[in-house]
């Protein structure tokens, strides 16, 4: 295909659109393609006019991006600029986060059997798993302007990179921020707090910022007595009868149990029921499986 | 405008920007959501399908594209690949590119789309912005102090 075929810019585009040559070559496709390309020369000299490129389209290739390149583009033009804010932001993290030490452990023949990093100023010291990677929250100083996480921040255990994923959108209230990460499956979780309410999100899609969707929405007043709780901590679990999730809160802890079609949760809470209520001290929880050498718990 | 072929199948007419037609098979032409709904919608059953917003340079590839891909079945992914990895390569460049991936988002063919978003992903990862901007003819309307700023700003990134 020759370059000068190909450029063409809008305005001879239109101007091919007034023209409304009689359309009497009806041909099959693969005569049309020989027979017809002398007819779409047009020669310029332009590039397509930026203008034509619909932000979806342009956003579409961001998306494939590596942070860096992201960052570099922010200086390309002003509409690129703001395109690229949000993504700005999150890849703005990437300054913070460094790996203070690293540890493993081989086999006999040299394979990995074990990583673990540790990062500098991210919170809940051990990262989730999933997906080959650590995942972690950042730490207030990494945050967004007003203290909201826009992302987690991933280590790829495999190519030894980190890379982010885009946290659900914000809805920023002043009061209280709480957010953490939990990881199902092949899924991940937000929490988000807003001092109201606490949102939990899934991540339908790993990576993919549009397929969060809230899980369970919790409004706050609802459990307190005179004093403001939020989530403090969510745990996800899968068991052999279902998947559960443990919500402590400052002074309660709540267990749900949702049924496993989370794919097809579009409503907050849609699928979860709440199958305890108990009193918890403390602010801190942990799953217990029952195994071979564990007491037994009736 | 529905013509049959000696094999029973469907065609459809779609007629480009310029006034280009192109006789294809219903199943063909259904590779693009938007010609689907236009199908089911009942557009087709007079005239041709008008698509004003591709060419019929652009219109051709594209039917290369869903041709190769609805005679395909699942196992022959590999080859498939190859041959997507060819079909890109043939676009050249830049512009054919981007015309083809704004065809592919109007015509809402998701595969296509990814496709040509990958490639000029690929194409754009190292590239300095002024390469970026001389790619697709962007105006540079940042003065020079704000330029500085957000060169400041970002200059691990350039690193």
């Amino acid at each position: 295909m020759l370059s000068s075929e190909i450029q063409e810019n809008t305005a001879s585009m239109e101007k091919k659109h007034n023209k409304s040559r009689a359309p009497d070559n009806r041909l099959l496709v693969d005569q049309a393609k020989t027979n017809n390309t002398k007819q779409l020369v047009i020669a310029t000299n332009m590039a397509p006019n930026p203008s034509y490129l619909p932000p979806d389209i342009v956003e579409e290739i961001l998306d494939l991006l590596p942070n860096k390149s992201i960052e570099r583009f922010r200086s390309v033009s002003k509409s690129l600029f703001s395109l690229l804010a949000i993504k700005f932001n999150a890849s703005k993290l990437l300054h913070k986060p460094c790996i203070t030490s690293q540890y493993g452990m081989k086999s006999s023949d040299d394979h990995d059997l074990f990583t673990g990093v540790v990062l500098s100023d991210y919170s809940g010291g051990h990262g989730l798993f999933l997906n080959g990677a650590l995942h972690w929250i950042p730490r207030e100083s990494s945050r967004g302007e007003k203290g909201e996480i826009i992302a987690a921040i991933a280590f790829d255990l495999e190519k030894e990179k980190f890379h982010l994923v885009l946290g659900p959108p914000t809805q920023i209230s002043p009061a209280g921020y709480v957010s953490s990460l939990g990881v199902v499956g092949e899924y991940l979780f937000f929490s988000r707090s807003d001092g109201s309410r606490n949102i939990i999100w899934v991540m339908k899609e790993y990576c993919n910022e549009a397929s969060w969707v809230p899980f369970i929405t919790y409004s706050l007043l609802q459990f307190s007595l005179g004093e403001i709780e939020y989530v403090c901590d969510f745990i996800p679990r899968s068991f052999k009868d279902g998947r559960y999730m443990m919500l402590q809160f400052p002074h309660n802890l709540h267990v749900l149990k949702w049924d496993n079609n989370l794919e097809e949760s579009d409503e907050a809470g849609e699928y979860s029921k709440e199958i305890k209520f108990g009193r918890a001290g403390g602010n801190a929880s942990v799953p217990y499986t029952q195994t071979l050498t564990s007491p037994y718990v009736s | 405008m529905s013509i049959t072929t000696e094999n029973n199948e469907k065609m459809i007419t779609l007629m480009s920007s310029d006034g280009e037609e192109f006789v294809v098979e219903e199943a063909v032409a259904a590779q693009s959501q938007t010609i689907k709904h236009l199908i089911e919608d009942g557009c087709s059953t007079e005239g041709s399908i008008p698509l004003p917003n591709v060419t019929g340079r652009v219109l051709s590839e594209v039917i290369q594209y869903c041709k190769k891909h609805s005679s395909s079945d699942d196992k022959e992914e590999k080859e498939l690949e190859a041959w997507d990895a060819e079909f890109v390569k043939a676009a050249d460049d830049h512009v054919a590119l981007t015309d083809l991936m704004m065809a592919a988002n109007f015509l809402d063919i998701k595969g296509l789309l990814d496709l040509v978003a990958q490639t000029l992903a690929n194409m754009i990862t190292g590239k300095s912005p002024e390469e970026v901007r001389r790619m697709w003819n962007i105006k540079n309307d940042f003065t020079p102090e704000e330029a500085e700023k957000v060169r400041k700003e970002n200059q691990w990134a350039f690193e």
